[in-house]
């Protein structure tokens, strides 16, 4: 990590225990963490002001999807990689060609090498 | 000529302008076999009508109709009377009746005459002749007799056209043979080129062309015609009427195919047998006798009466009948005499020259034998008195035969006869033109002696030369010669040279080896220098003679030739003659008589008399002198005077032997004919019963060759019937048995002697008796009965009663067909009980079958399956139906099926979707299999609701994605404590053991899942099994009405609960064995539910409490519920409030508080 300003990565998981440990993984990475949020809607307003430069996003949040998220993000070029347990892979790359895939559960390492790869080939 | 191929066939096109022609056939013996040739080569239409006249038995039905048909193309009918012949129909004779053609029909008629006499075939043609003229033929075919002759002659005379079978071919020469010798006949073929000629006749005469346009040429060519005709038969047709010419010559050019008349003169210049040929259909004419009985009742009163009376015994009465033809009408005028003679009782002589130019004619009147037919119009008395009937044919009695001569003579260049009391010359001058009838009437006048009579035909005059003739009765045209010297008409001879042609010609014909007549010096020689000589015939008729006879004959004044020459010897010489003659006869060799003395008026000469038998069976007589002749004196007379009266005596002794002799030979002639003419009768009768004879023999070869086809038919049945096994009894009309097969003995106890027992006498195997009604009602009429009948042993039979029909349909009995269904009736109840189990199984799983029609796109369902796809009940509903009920989605899919298992790749198996019309969907699966070699193909299968099958499968699915989900998501919860716990624990000791206590609680938490049944857990539960390690503390209390916790906040208050008794045993309540611990949870505001974890200590807490790790895991799992944590503690109290909020729950709060 140089002495650029450290990218900023919205992250959406509405498992706290989860999502506490991806904070902790990314900003131990050098990366700056925004959230995490828990539903769709939180999520949305952030995006609005915070412009992130990538984002993590789990599919399925509590009853709801989180595609509204990921269709914003798509529409303004951030870089996502869906880190989930469900959904079809297949699926989500049919949707979100551009995206990455990260199975749940995953090591820290290779969650920070797609998120790298998605926000390099950005 | 016409043209024969089909298109341009003249038959096709104005049938209705022109008469159809009517061909009559007339077969007899051997006819069948000349019919079938005759008839089996047509191929297409003929355009004409032919009527079969066949010699029949009339005691037998005739099989003709039948046997021809099978042999040719056109309609064959045996005649019922009242047809009009149709183009292409062959019409036949039924036996036993006459057949005629009449106002334009065919008319049956019995027969005047008994079996024997009669002429059918006569009878038709000559009916025919006159309706249909020239539009008729005659065909002849094989037979024995002489019927159809006249018939020929009658088409001919009207027209017509006259075939005959070439007589080699037929069976029996006999018909054939008589038709060509009137010389009537136009073709000689062989029966099966006999349609093609007639064909191709009337196709000329109907194309007309010939007909019309060359009459035109006819006449331009008549002159070079009668030239030609004139130097071959000597006989000069130019003063015949030109309209008669022309006709008859135009019909020999049709006959003959000729178009152009100028080709038939070059043929005529070329072939003699066509000029013969020529001749003689110029001269047929029609003849009868009494032909106008008017006129001849006339002649009989008028003109025969007053000249027989006052005839003296001497004097002769002459009569000539000029161009006599057959000699009918001769005949008649020697009838009508000889009657006259009888009634006035004169004993006149009578001469009756009747002469005619035709040589065949002639013979025939000659033969005097004539067809019954025409004799209608002759008066009874006279036909009784005069002609004798031989069966199928009349002679006239040898009486008036002998009063006519006939003889070969031409009114127009032969010189006429002369002294005649009477000539009758009808129909003659008909033929003949102005200048040629101007020129015979004088003639007739110069023959006829004065008073004496002529007699012309009904149209005929004598014209300007009432001079010559004064009429007797103007309508009888009977006219008297006037007065005055007859004028021999010098200009009618001919010139001498064609005569010579002719009479040297015929000379040739008749007598071949007489060439040197000619030789003028033999001629010389014979006449002045040989001695008198004769030649005679046989029976002593003159045939020639030489040299001066006058002295040993008596010639009288007439010109005859046939004169006997004994009669004409003179005294002593007819006393040799007789003798000299007879041995001559005998001995075949030369015999002389010597010394016979002849005595004339002038005086006696003694010759020898050598008669010498020559060759051809006449005989020479030469009269050789022997001494000087010696004229007449009276010394003479009286020494002969005795020896005349004695020979005088001898000679009317003699004329008294020979009347005798005749009368006994009259007599026995007269048995002679009676004999005939019952032989001619069994002869007929013969001819009849051979005709049907070979009728009966083809019918009976046939009848062989399907008895045969009847054997074996019988064969195969009987044979069939043991196959079958099948019990049959068979039943005449009385139920009496008729038949039964073998297998019908185990039902009836039934003997080959029981054929023909009534069936009702029989016992029976049988339970019943009802069969026997059976059979009465089918045998009166009711239709076939089929009933189960039952055997006392138990067995079952199926009854069939059926009615037996013969040929025409009637029922003339029954047929009882027992077929033992004992073993089909076991397997049919077999059958419905499998089907029954087969039934409730299916309604019980709920499947349904279906079979699809391939070809017709229909299936046929049951009504399980109709329910399924919720179709209304049909026979059958078009496949387009059920696939319309199938989801959209899965159409294409259930049809790729459908096809695979058609083409036989595979079974088909499909599981789809259905819209009820209830809106709801069904999971349907559907099996089937093409039924091999079903034409047209079929698929049968199954259908089944899988409905709560697929429902479960989805479900599971659902879990299973579920499960994987929590289980990933647990790791990921279990992989993120433990990177928070490697952050806040000093030692791997501990943090081992803290994070396997959690995980634990997790796990306890967890396996509550899906424990209670209900979506989610019970927070009771929760809290006991978060604290189920502390389970055995004295302290501990947990109470609260039952609160459902939904599945995501199961891990965040297991985790909770799990710290916060970790905590309590560290530095509380669980902690301290005196301690208490209250956990309490009631309903909040708003849904929420407030739990309390009160703890009270014994001793003063704890209070080193840092915030670690555990403290993190308290603060983020009441963020994830959003719940709130309150705290609040004294020295020995410790108190958390938890208040979860409405979303934890898994459903909203009943209305109980407890």
């Amino acid at each position: 990590m140089s002495s650029r300003t450290p990218y900023r990565v919205l992250v959406v998981e509405d498992e706290i225990l989860i999502a506490l440990d991806l904070q902790h993984t990314l900003e131990d990475a050098g990366y700056e963490v925004i959230g995490p949020h828990e539903n769709v809607a939180d999520s949305l307003a952030t995006i609005a002001t915070a412009h992130p430069d990538a984002a993590i996003l789990d599919v399925q949040l509590d009853g709801e999807d989180v595609f509204p998220v990921a269709e914003q993000l798509k529409a303004e070029g951030v870089p996502i990689v869906f880190h989930s347990g469900h959904a079809e892979p297949a699926q989500l790359q049919e949707r979100f060609p551009e995206a990455r895939f990260c199975s749940k559960p995953c090591t820290p390492a290779l969650l920070e090498s797609e998120l790298r790869i998605a926000i390099e080939g950005a | 000529m016409a043209d024969r191929s089909p298109a341009a066939d003249p038959t096709e096109a104005d049938t209705s302008e022109r008469p159809i022609p009517v061909v009559g056939v007339g077969a007899s013996a051997g006819g069948l076999e000349a019919l079938r040739e005759m008839f089996s080569p047509i191929k297409q239409r003929t355009g004409m009508a032919f009527v079969i006249v066949q010699h029949l038995d009339p005691d037998h039905e005739s099989l003709m109709a039948q046997l021809l048909a099978r042999e040719t193309a056109l309609t064959v009918a045996q005649v019922a009377g009242g047809e009009e012949p149709q183009p292409d129909h062959i019409y036949i004779i039924p036996p036993g009746k006459g057949l005629a053609l009449r106002d334009g029909r065919l008319q049956l008629e019995p027969f005047d005459l008994p079996r024997g006499q009669r002429r059918p075939i006569d009878d038709f043609l000559i009916s025919l002749a006159e309706e249909c003229e020239q539009f008729a033929a005659g065909v002849i075919l094989s037979g024995t007799g002489g019927d159809g002759a006249i018939g020929l002659r009658a088409i001919k005379e009207h027209g017509g056209l006259a075939i005959a079978q070439e007589p080699t071919s037929a069976r029996y020469d006999g018909m054939p043979l008589s038709a060509v010798g009137t010389g009537m006949v136009d073709f000689v073929h062989e029966p099966s080129d006999i349609v093609e000629e007639v064909v191709a006749y009337f196709q000329r005469l109907r194309g007309s062309s010939v007909y019309d346009e060359g009459a035109s040429e006819i006449v331009a060519e008549i002159d070079n015609l009668c030239d030609t005709l004139q130097q071959a038969v000597g006989h000069d047709f130019a003063g015949y009427k030109r309209s008669t010419l022309e006709r008859r010559i135009a019909r020999r050019l049709q006959v003959l195919g000729i178009e152009r008349a100028r080709d038939y003169v070059d043929l005529l210049s070329q072939d003699r047998d066509e000029c013969e040929t020529l001749f003689r259909d110029l001269l047929i004419n029609v003849t009868k006798f009494y032909r106008d009985s008017e006129h001849f009742d006339a002649l009989r009163e008028r003109v025969i009466g007053p000249l027989v009376k006052g005839r003296g015994r001497e004097q002769e009465i002459r009569v000539w009948v000029p161009g006599c033809s057959s000699g009918e009408e001769a005949y008649t005028i020697a009838m009508l005499i000889a009657a006259e003679l009888e009634a006035q009782q004169v004993g006149a002589s009578v001469q009756i020259f009747a002469t005619d130019i035709d040589e065949a004619m002639l013979e025939i009147g000659r033969q005097a034998r004539y067809a019954p037919a025409a004799l209608v119009d002759l008066p009874e008395p006279l036909r009784e008195r005069y002609t004798i009937s031989h069966g199928d044919h009349v002679t006239v009695s040898p009486r008036i035969r002998d009063m006519v001569r006939f003889s070969n003579h031409s009114i127009i260049k032969d010189a006429p006869f002369s002294k005649l009391d009477l000539v009758s010359c009808r129909n003659l001058l008909i033929y003949f033109g102005d200048r040629l009838q101007q020129a015979v009437i004088p003639l007739l006048h110069y023959a006829i002696v004065p008073g004496g009579y002529l007699m012309l035909g009904p149209s005929e005059t004598i014209g300007r030369f009432d001079d010559l003739f004064q009429p007797v009765d103007q309508k009888a045209r009977l006219f008297r010669r006037k007065g005055g010297r007859g004028v021999y008409p010098t200009h009618l001879t001919v010139g001498s040279e064609t005569r010579a042609t002719r009479q040297a010609r015929r000379a040739r014909r008749l007598r071949p080896d007489r060439g040197w007549e000619d030789d003028a010096a033999l001629k010389r020689l014979v006449d002045r220098y040989a001695p008198a000589a004769m030649v005679l015939h046989e029976d002593g008729r003159i045939q020639s003679s030489y040299g001066r006879l006058s002295r040993y004959f008596e010639f009288p004044n007439s010109p005859t030739g046939d004169v006997s020459a004994t009669s004409l010897a003179r005294p002593g010489l007819r006393e040799t003659l007789v003798p000299l003659l007879c041995e001559v006869r005998e001995e075949r060799s030369r015999i002389v008589a010597r010394e016979v003395e002849v005595r004339s008026e002038f005086g006696s000469q003694r010759i020898n008399v050598i008669a010498d038998p020559l060759p051809d069976g006449n005989l020479l007589v030469v009269f050789r002198e022997t001494a000087e002749f010696r004229a007449e004196l009276d010394e003479d007379l009286v020494e002969l005077g005795p020896n005349d009266g004695q020979v005088q005596i001898l000679e009317d002794e003699l004329r008294l032997a020979r009347h005798r002799l005749r009368c006994t030979v009259e007599e026995l002639e007269t048995v002679n004919e009676e004999l005939k003419s019952s032989n001619e009768e069994m002869m007929s009768m013969n001819e009849e019963l051979q005709s049907t004879n070979e009728e009966l023999t083809t019918v009976n070869d046939e009848l062989k060759s399907k008895v045969d086809q009847l054997t074996v038919a019988n064969a195969d049945l009987r044979n069939f019937f043991e196959s079958t096994q099948l019990a049959v009894v068979v039943l005449d009309g009385n139920l009496n048995i008729r038949s039964y097969t073998e297998a019908a003995q185990q039902l009836f106890p039934l003997k080959p002697a029981d054929r023909g027992r009534r069936l009702e006498d029989m016992t029976s195997e049988l339970e019943d008796d009802r069969y026997l009604d059976d059979a009465r009602s089918v045998v009166h009429g009711h239709g076939p009965i089929e009933r189960q009948i039952a055997t006392r042993d138990g067995r079952c039979f199926l009854l069939r009663v059926m009615p037996y029909r013969v040929l025409d349909g009637s029922v003339s009995g029954a047929t009882l067909v027992f077929t033992d269904i004992t073993e089909a009736k076991a397997l049919e109840t077999e059958l419905a009980q499998e089907r029954e189990r087969l039934k409730l199984a299916l309604e019980v799983s709920g499947i349904g079958v279906w079979e699809y029609l391939v070809e017709e796109g229909a299936t046929v369902l049951d009504e399980a399956v109709e329910g399924m796809f919720g179709l209304d009940p049909a026979d059958q509903h078009p496949i387009d139906e059920l696939i319309a009920a199938i989801h959209p989605d899965d159409r294409d899919r259930v049809e790729a099926a459908l096809r695979r298992a058609m083409s036989g790749q595979a079974d088909y198996q499909a599981t789809f979707r259905v819209r009820e019309a209830d809106g709801t969907e069904r999971t349907l699966r559907g099996l089937g299999r093409l039924v091999e070699g079903s034409a047209p193909q079929r698929l049968v299968g199954v259908y089944f609701d899988v409905t709560s099958e697929a429902e479960g499968i989805a479900m599971r699915e659902l879990l299973l994605r579920e499960m994987n989900h929590r289980v990933k998501n647990l790791f990921a919860v279990i992989g993120g404590m433990i990177s928070l716990a490697a952050r806040s624990n000093d030692s791997v000791t501990d943090m081992a053991r803290t994070l396997r206590e959690r995980i634990a609680a997790l796990g306890r938490a967890h396996s509550l899942t899906n424990a209670s049944g209900i979506e989610g857990s019970e927070l009771g539960e929760l809290v006991r099994a978060a604290l189920a390690p502390f389970a055995d503390h004295d302290g501990l209390e947990i109470a609260g009405a039952p609160v459902a916790i939904r599945q995501n906040a199961v891990s965040g208050l297991a985790l909770l609960l799990h710290e916060w008794a970790t905590n309590s045993v560290k530095y509380g309540a669980l902690g301290d064995p005196e301690a208490q611990l209250e956990i309490r949870w009631q309903d909040a505001a708003d849904g929420a539910v407030a739990l309390s974890w009160e703890e009270k200590l014994s001793a003063p807490r704890n209070v080193e409490e840092h915030s670690g790790f555990g403290t993190t895991l308290v603060e983020v799992s009441a963020r994830q519920l959003e719940a709130s944590v309150e705290q609040a503690s004294s020295e020995r109290a410790f108190t958390l409030t938890l208040n979860l909020p409405a979303n934890c729950r898994a459903e909203p709060p009943t209305g109980s508080s407890s």
